[in-house]
């Protein structure tokens, strides 16, 4: 294969491996406070999308404004996601509070479904659609958006995970709830914090990410599945773990592509988290029983 | 300084600590003695917040501290040093100190939340971790060591650090000496000593009678949810139940 053309793979799965990224941070930060999988991860991205263009089209709200309108909602929505169905049921094990979470997805979407149609929406780009010409690849301004925001955002959480007294508070709550407590450390209120932040981050990438591939009322599940597998490959330890699975992922599934041969056709990419995903499992089998933590 | 007044504990129907009274003063070293399963560390977990409190009052100064939950004394300016230390094993040795700083970020009140504290590498933190530094000299040798390699002694002192790094009105032990070599109970025991002389207030639960009793102004003693006895703690040194029960196995 011609290294133009690896290029131009290369680019496709930088892309896609950033919105995996976003997602896997949602659910890495969620996971590590509350020790919940939050499986309405994916939808974030969907109402990021779906409200971006929506107050753009139909309400005649400027592209930047909308935008920053649609992430500040999807924050609101991971609040009460956390404060509605999480909090008010904290009696629940953590396997309940996991279901909750599935149902809150189908929910959500299917009051997407409700509001804004069944089909697939494009917001427009941030800066144009001319596709730039890099070393014999073509990539488009919003895929250097996509990538650049991601990394951009993995460096603002590497800081605030490590030089912020509240970064280093989620932290605590992750590895010794009571103990967190004993420093005044409130477990809830650092909870709420990360869905709100999980909410943000996947409707940033859903922002971002639509004008690209357009988005539709129910791509947060796929969206969603992809980030799991992109938090499972980081451990569900760090952010930045989360994103280098994420990144990783995009370029593997691209360069399946990129081979073409049998089962890796375009038309099984998706199939590829799936079997990442249960090769995780095979190799950290004992290592994820390990980490079982009571709740 | 704390008063606990007719203080009962209960888990569902069994009933860990029966109206405990007791008091201690400004810049005192109380200690509370008793033996395995007397019910001080369900006494101490309530008055901390970890454990609701059945019936009575806990006050902090003229602030009561009954029905509040753990982060909230914590944050009142109860420094709680519990069984077990409860560090935060995969952190470094600072990290685990700087949030022991996280209270005063919590009463800085900079966000609509209350809990946004900022950078932690502030004035005010570095004062405090400079003097928790002087104080164990050890912790700072291994400041960048995470806080679960450490050994039990470093550990204890780690927790105690920790607890001493938002400045707390009083600071309470947990049977600090458990697990450790005697040489090392005693250094601590001199450390608790050295820091009552600098003004602080400490309550010291023990099961080590003696070693408690040298360092304290005072001591109550234990039995079954109950407190049984109290007194200076030359009084209880010289009480002959006391000698019987608890010191007997120590002093021969």
């Amino acid at each position: 294969m011609a290294s133009d053309q690896l290029l131009q793979y290369l680019f496709s799965g930088l892309t896609h491996g950033s919105i995996y990224a976003l997602v896997g941070v949602g659910f890495t930060i969620i996971y590590a406070v509350t020790s919940i999988i939050n499986f309405a991860q994916g939808e974030f991205v969907m109402l990021g999308g779906m409200l971006s263009f929506f107050l753009f089209a139909s309400m005649g709200v400027p592209l930047p404004m909308a935008v920053i309108l649609a992430i500040i909602v999807a924050a609101v929505v991971g609040a009460l996601l956390y404060l509605l169905a999480i909090r008010s049921a904290r009696q629940a094990s953590v396997v309940s509070l996991i279901i909750i979470t599935i149902g809150a997805s189908i929910f959500i979407r299917g009051i997407a479904a409700e509001v804004w149609g069944v089909d697939a929406v494009r917001p427009p780009a941030f800066t144009g659609t001319t596709s730039w010409l890099v070393a014999g690849a073509y990539i488009q301004p919003q895929a250097v958006w996509l990538i650049g925001i991601t990394l951009v955002l993995t460096l603002l959480l590497h800081l605030f995970f490590n030089f912020t007294m509240m970064g280093k508070a989620l932290k605590a709550c992750a590895i010794n709830r009571s103990a967190a407590g004993m420093v005044g450390i409130d477990a809830r209120a650092m909870a709420l914090t990360a869905f709100v932040m999980a909410g943000a981050l996947g409707a940033i990438g859903g922002t971002v990410m639509s004008p690209l591939t357009s988005i539709t009322y129910g791509m947060g599940a796929m969206i969603g599945l992809k980030g799991f597998v992109a938090a499972s490959i980081g451990g569900f330890k760090s952010p930045v773990a989360a994103v280098i699975g994420g990144l990783t992922l995009g370029i593997v599934e691209a360069m399946a592509v990129a081979i073409g041969w049998g089962p890796f056709s375009s038309a099984y990419k998706d199939a590829i988290a799936l079997i990442v995903l249960l090769a995780i499992l095979l190799l950290r089998a004992g290592q994820l029983a390990a980490q079982e933590r009571p709740s | 300084m704390l008063r606990v007044e007719n203080v009962s504990v209960a888990y569902g129907r069994a009933t860990a600590v029966r109206e405990v009274s007791l008091t201690v003063n400004d810049g005192e070293i109380v200690t509370l003695i008793g033996s395995n399963g007397a019910g001080k560390t369900s006494l101490l977990n309530a008055v901390a917040g970890l454990v609701p409190v059945k019936s009575g009052a806990v006050w902090l100064d003229d602030i009561l501290l009954s029905g509040l939950s753990l982060h909230q004394t914590a944050r009142l300016g109860f420094g709680y040093v519990p069984e077990g230390r409860q560090l935060f094993g995969d952190m470094p040795v600072i990290d685990n100190l700087i949030l022991g700083a996280y209270p005063k970020s919590a009463r800085n009140r900079l966000s609509l939340l209350g809990y946004v504290g900022w950078f932690t590498r502030r004035a005010d933190i570095r004062t405090n971790l400079e003097s928790v530094y002087r104080l164990f000299p050890k912790l700072h040798e291994r400041q960048s060591q995470k806080a679960g390699s450490l050994s039990g002694g470093e550990q204890q002192m780690l927790a105690i650090g920790r607890a001493m790094m938002c400045s707390p009105k009083i600071l309470v032990l947990d049977e600090p000496s458990l697990g450790l070599a005697p040489n090392l109970v005693k250094e601590i025991l001199q450390l608790l000593g050295r820091l009552r002389e600098e003004g602080l207030t400490i309550l010291l639960i023990e099961q080590d009678a003696v070693a408690a009793l040298k360092i304290a102004d005072r001591g109550y003693v234990m039995e079954r949810g109950r407190i049984v006895l109290e007194g200076t703690a030359g009084e209880l040194l010289g009480n002959d139940e006391v000698k019987h029960a608890y010191l007997g196995r120590a002093l021969t």
